[in-house]
């Protein structure tokens, strides 16, 4: 991190230059080019599961108002004619891997974001290149060519504003915001706009009079601070186009804070037994992700949401760190007994945080047994594919996740292994 | 849709010097041979460490997804969406 920071602030003196790109409607936009029938049409990409909803619309079914996070049936009774595929994960991580790889041609400082944005600082990749208008032209054609796809670029001093300037043209758009512009440009821009300014905190800023970047640029940033505690002063520098922040490439990411796993159920559970058996294969799925990757947590939290939509947490932090699959799922256990379900449950979530990589040898001898049998298990299963050899309890469970995580990445310890 | 097919296939195909290129040209699937007009897309992933390749191709009618594994060295049908379905 302390390279990154000198970097951050080396450049300071001379005009950083940074692109987000981000891929229009990237999973629609993969199926249309897989089939050239879906091609100038209405669809919608959709999980596998009967419950689920639209992961990605394409352009043609925005327009008729088709969303991300609708249900199949919101977006047949939007867009009648719209066409509903079927998401295939692997496909599109895939394709972001490969973008990935065309975006390392052009700086070694490529920050992934998702599996369908990236930052790039592309300051000290000038002198090959010429302008930044080039690089940016240069990687849309890669991808087109190379891909069949599209995506918009922007290009500004800092990611806050080069995010900003990528969601000002959708589809195929390619925007620079010049530091000379940027004050003009945020006076009157509504502080929604900005990436990181969510419903919530919109609320909050509205009440205390703060409507536009210009405004939120102005206000006194003790008045923030107070408000806001430590974000006060980064909320007081979004407002003014300010950002410091470093692209950071995926081998500098700092460490996990948390490795989590969540599941929409096909129907509401509600029998005890039911929601103990997929906390136990949510504590294989968040377990064996712990160990591969070589993490112990200590604080294990329950994520639940009932039928009609209410969602809570609980936590519960005992004193050692653990990654085995059964102490993770006895420690689930332990928040369940407190809970006092008011309705059946349409998700649940687990996640295990409190990280650490010290790897403590086990003393005693049933411990280091326990520990043999989990790392063959997890031996066979790196082999033979995931849930080769599980826990007898979960043989009736349907298994694994469906969900690119917002943390995958194409390698390290933030990549989400997809099951299926 | 894509209706799930799942059955290994006879496959012609050119392989690259790198074996990393590959281009299936024609398949057999239930006694009829399909001649390959369009690959719309490829992608790989990962079956038990080994690379799995995946070809979405179009006999100019309809569009199916190929797969074929290199460790095994099998190519199967894996779904199929027929003209007009």
């Amino acid at each position: 991190m302390e390279a990154l920071q000198r970097r951050a602030g080396g450049i300071m003196n001379k005009e950083r230059i940074v692109m987000h790109i981000d891929m229009n409607a990237f999973f629609a936009s993969v199926e249309q080019q897989c089939n050239p029938a879906l091609r100038g049409r209405p669809i919608a990409v959709i999980g596998s599961k009967e419950r689920t909803v639209i992961t990605t619309a394409s352009y043609e079914a925005r327009a008729f108002g088709v969303k991300t996070g609708m249900t199949k049936y919101e977006g047949k009774k939007l867009c009648p004619n719209l066409i509903l595929v079927r998401g295939d994960n692997k496909k599109y991580t895939d394709t972001s891997i490969r973008i990935i790889e065309i975006l390392k041609r052009f700086t070694p400082l490529v920050e992934v974001y998702s599996v369908d944005e990236a930052f790039l600082d592309v300051t000290g990749s000038l002198l090959l290149f010429k302008t930044p208008e080039n690089i940016a032209s240069s990687i849309k054609e890669e991808i087109r060519n190379n891909l069949g796809l599209q995506c918009s670029v922007g290009i500004a001093p800092n990611k806050l504003l080069a995010k900003l300037a990528s969601d000002m043209k959708k589809p195929d758009g390619m925007i620079r915001i010049r530091k000379e512009e940027v004050s003009f440009l945020l006076e009157k821009l509504p502080i929604k706009e900005l990436w990181g300014i969510g419903k919530g905190l919109e609320v909050h800023l509205n009440r205390m009079g703060i409507f536009t970047c210009g405004e939120m640029g102005r206000y006194s940033v003790r008045s923030l601070k107070r408000k806001f505690g430590i974000i006060g002063e980064t909320l007081h520098n979004m407002g003014r186009g300010v950002d410091d922040s470093p692209v950071v490439p995926l081998e500098e990411e700092p460490d996990a804070k948390s490795i989590g796993h969540s599941m929409t159920f096909d129907e509401d559970i509600y029998h005890r037994e039911d929601i103990q058996r997929q906390l136990l294969l949510l504590s294989e799925m968040v377990g064996r992700r712990a160990r591969r990757n070589h993490y112990l947590g200590r604080t294990v939290t329950l994520r639940i949401r009932y039928k009609n939509f209410s969602t809570f947490t609980k936590r519960h932090t005992i004193r050692f760190f653990i990654n085995d699959t059964f102490d993770i799922y006895l420690t689930a256990l332990d928040i369940l007994r407190f809970i006092r379900l008011e309705q059946p449950i349409r998700l649940l979530g687990m996640s295990l945080s409190n990280l650490t990589k010290n790897l403590q040898l086990p003393l005693f001898a049933d411990k280091r047994k326990k520990e043999i049998v989990t790392r063959t298990m997890d031996n066979i299963n790196d082999l033979y594919g995931d849930f080769t050899v599980t826990w007898g309890s979960l043989i009736p469970c349907s298994k694994g996740s469906r969900v690119i995580s917002p943390s995958w990445r194409p390698s390290g310890p933030k990549r989400v292994e997809l099951i299926r | 849709m894509m209706s799930d097919v799942n059955e290994p296939i006879e496959v012609g195909a050119i392989f690259g010097r790198d074996k990393k290129l590959i281009k299936p040209v024609w398949f057999i699937w239930e006694k009829k041979k399909y001649f390959i007009k369009e690959i719309t897309y490829i992608w790989k992933s990962r079956e038990d460490r080994a690379d799995l390749y995946h070809f979405s191709v179009t006999d100019g009618k309809n569009l199916y997804h190929i797969s074929y594994s290199m460790e095994r060295m099998i190519w199967r049908l894996c779904n199929v969406e027929l003209e007009g379905s």
